[in-house]
């Protein structure tokens, strides 16, 4: 068995090509990181009724996600106990049951085995119904609307697993009383690359936007915010803040309060928004979340593949593996539930055509992302580490903010954090070998 | 998709209608961005809804105008568009990528006639990059023209296409 331990040199900020393409670290990944992680599975706002689902991957795992009677939410695997036919392929719905293709076994929408065609003829009374229910996901918990799931029984609670990122989360999803909701389906397509190339980007990558997105910042970006502005390659980096966390989660932040919306045809009608709801932003959040964090740009990622835009772009997605070479990305819009029409409708058509599947920002990563993974295979070129040690010893502990802080919005500590964390899990046992948020 | 459709237009017409969307076509494959913006209208809106998959009994209404789209755009957004492609600074286009666009199954009726007609066609874009990466992306297409002062051109355009996960990287292709 492969030794994951000189996969990633930790202190250095290397990693070995291998963990972009070798199947045996995939494997591992599987087991390790997608086995034990809190997975996104998607937004309450997507079932508000008993009996609405909508469909999920946990790594490589289909699994429903459903709303229960009580207002509870299930996730169980998407497949059937008997011969393994995949029980539900709509994306989302409302079931009363979800019945298998094969022969015919129907499940409840808790998952529990309510019916077997010719069940008596068939089996007499030897099928132990009550045993053969859809595999539940053991945890399934929410953070303010979204819906996350764990498959191992000894993970650590949603709540700590989060640690110092749910402080800034709130930002998001909570900056308003009325909270926030998914618009419609997510779109979705796929990549064939390695799923931590753009995990470890929207986790701190804010180096390769002036380059890489160069056309569309020129083409776009026409109002200057915060140092962002059209055909400026060179923003102003000593704005904002970089933070890591000991699971992995990561983001770069500005703290200007209105870049979020730099990119945006007419930020106007935003920023006379976040003018008119700062103070009781400040007054729910303080002063750094609510004054400086509320309305700034951000890119962000909770370990291992739930990664966002925010305060502005608002795109969420998830980076499915599909095996060691390929993902399957699903986008999401998020607004504010209270957001005025108008401004839900702004967020609604700029988010897409700056960061959806035809986005002008969108495309322009993922040939970057599948060139990195492919040549990865390369018998001499796997030998080698690429390298994240930009301003390496540069973060440290800040008076006012929890996790790793690092002053500027360009730097590689946040990507440092994912591939120490994604160390420590691949050479780690169990959950119980892990130290202590 | 229900249509309200009118009478089919005049074989003189439809030969119009029909070269206009295989020039349509070429500007597209040839890259001449600013010669396809000619062909369209200054209220035009370029639609491209998002699929999904759901159950035939599903009762709730179909994915809409109003709904998160991969395209819904204006004449100012796709006029942006252009100027992206246009600041040679889109690395992903350079080398540039060839492109075939082929349309089929064109049927056009007029919603007013002489002057605007709906037309519906089937498209197969093949795109190759690079080496040899390359998608095959087919779907159908809604359009509405209007003539103008003796050229057609296109005001409205709901793109439907036939995939659910979009088997490609990214669309960086008009459609």
């Amino acid at each position: 068995m492969i030794d994951p331990s000189s996969l990633v040199k930790v202190e250095e900020g290397l990693q070995s090509r291998r963990i972009f393409f070798d199947p045996e670290v995939y494997e591992l990944e599987l087991e390790r990181i997608f086995g034990r992680c809190w997975l996104f599975l998607g937004h309450e706002s997507q079932i508000p009724a008993p009996g609405d689902f909508v469909s999920a991957y946990m790594g490589e795992d289909a699994v429903l996600v459903v709303r229960q009677p009580d207002g509870g939410i299930k996730a169980m695997l998407n497949t059937c106990s008997h011969r393994g036919n995949r029980v539900c392929f709509a994306d989302s719905g409302n079931a009363k049951a979800f019945t298998c293709n094969y022969h015919g076994w129907s499940y409840a929408p808790d998952g529990s085995l309510t019916f077997v065609p010719l069940e008596k003829e068939c089996y007499g009374d030897r099928l132990d119904k009550p045993t053969l229910g859809l595999n539940q996901v053991p945890h399934v918990d929410s953070y303010k609307g979204l819906i996350f799931g764990n498959f191992d029984p000894q993970a650590p609670p949603l709540r700590d697993y989060l640690g110092e990122m749910a402080w800034y989360l709130d930002v998001i999803v909570d900056a308003t009383p009325a909270g926030t909701e998914f618009l419609g389906p997510p779109m979705k397509n796929r990549i064939k690359c390695n799923w931590k190339l753009p995990s470890e980007n929207f986790c701190g990558d804010a180096y390769h936007v002036g380059w890489t997105h160069a056309g569309a910042m020129k083409a776009r970006a026409s109002f200057s915010i915060a140092g962002i502005t059209s055909g400026n390659a060179e923003i102003d980096i000593a704005q904002g803040l970089q933070v890591t966390m000991s699971r992995g989660h990561g983001f770069g932040w500005g703290t200007d309060g209105k870049s979020g919306f730099a990119l945006y045809d007419d930020p106007r009608p935003a920023l006379e928004y976040l003018e008119k709801t700062r103070s009781r932003v400040i007054d729910r959040l303080g002063e750094w979340r609510g004054g400086k964090f509320y309305g700034s740009n951000l890119n962000a990622n909770i370990f291992p593949n739930f990664s966002f835009l925010g305060c502005g772009i608002n795109s969420f997605r998830v980076w499915l593996p599909k095996g060691p070479d390929e993902i399957e990305v699903w986008i999401w819009v998020l607004v504010e539930k209270d957001m005025p029409q108008q401004l839900k409708d702004m967020i609604r058509t700029e988010s897409p055509r700056l960061f959806g599947l035809a986005g002008i920002f969108e495309p322009d990563d993922a040939e970057n992302f599948e060139a990195a993974t492919r040549l990865s295979r390369g018998y001499h070129t796997r030998q080698r580490y690429v390298r994240t040690d930009m301003g390496i010893g540069s973060e440290g502990r800040h008076p006012e903010l929890p996790g790793i802080v690092s002053q500027g919005i360009i730097g590689e500590a946040p990507q440092r954090g994912f591939y120490r964390f994604w160390h420590a899990l691949m050479c780690a046992g169990s959950w119980s070998e892990i130290a202590a948020g | 998709m229900p249509n309200a459709l009118g009478a089919p237009v005049s074989r003189d017409v439809f030969r119009e209608i029909e070269q206009f969307l295989y020039r349509e076509a070429r500007c597209l494959d040839e890259e001449r961005y600013r010669d396809w913006l000619d062909m369209l209208t200054a209220d035009i809106h370029y639609w491209m809804p998002l699929n999904e998959n759901r159950f035939r009994r599903d009762r709730r209404p179909e994915i809409g105008e109003h709904d998160v789209a991969i395209y819904n755009e204006r004449r100012r957004d796709l006029e942006m568009r252009v100027a992206r492609f246009e600041s040679r600074l889109v690395w992903i286009e350079d080398p540039p990528n060839r492109t075939r666009h082929l349309t089929t199954n064109i049927e056009a009726n007029w919603i007013e006639p002489p002057t605007e007609a709906e037309v519906l066609s089937n498209f197969m874009v093949y795109r190759n990059r690079r080496e040899s990466d390359s998608a095959t992306l087919a779907g159908n297409r809604v359009d509405r023209l209007r003539n103008v002062d003796g050229q057609w051109k296109l005001f409205w355009r709901k793109i439907v296409l036939a995939q659910n996960v979009v088997l490609d990287k990214n669309l960086g292709v008009f459609l």
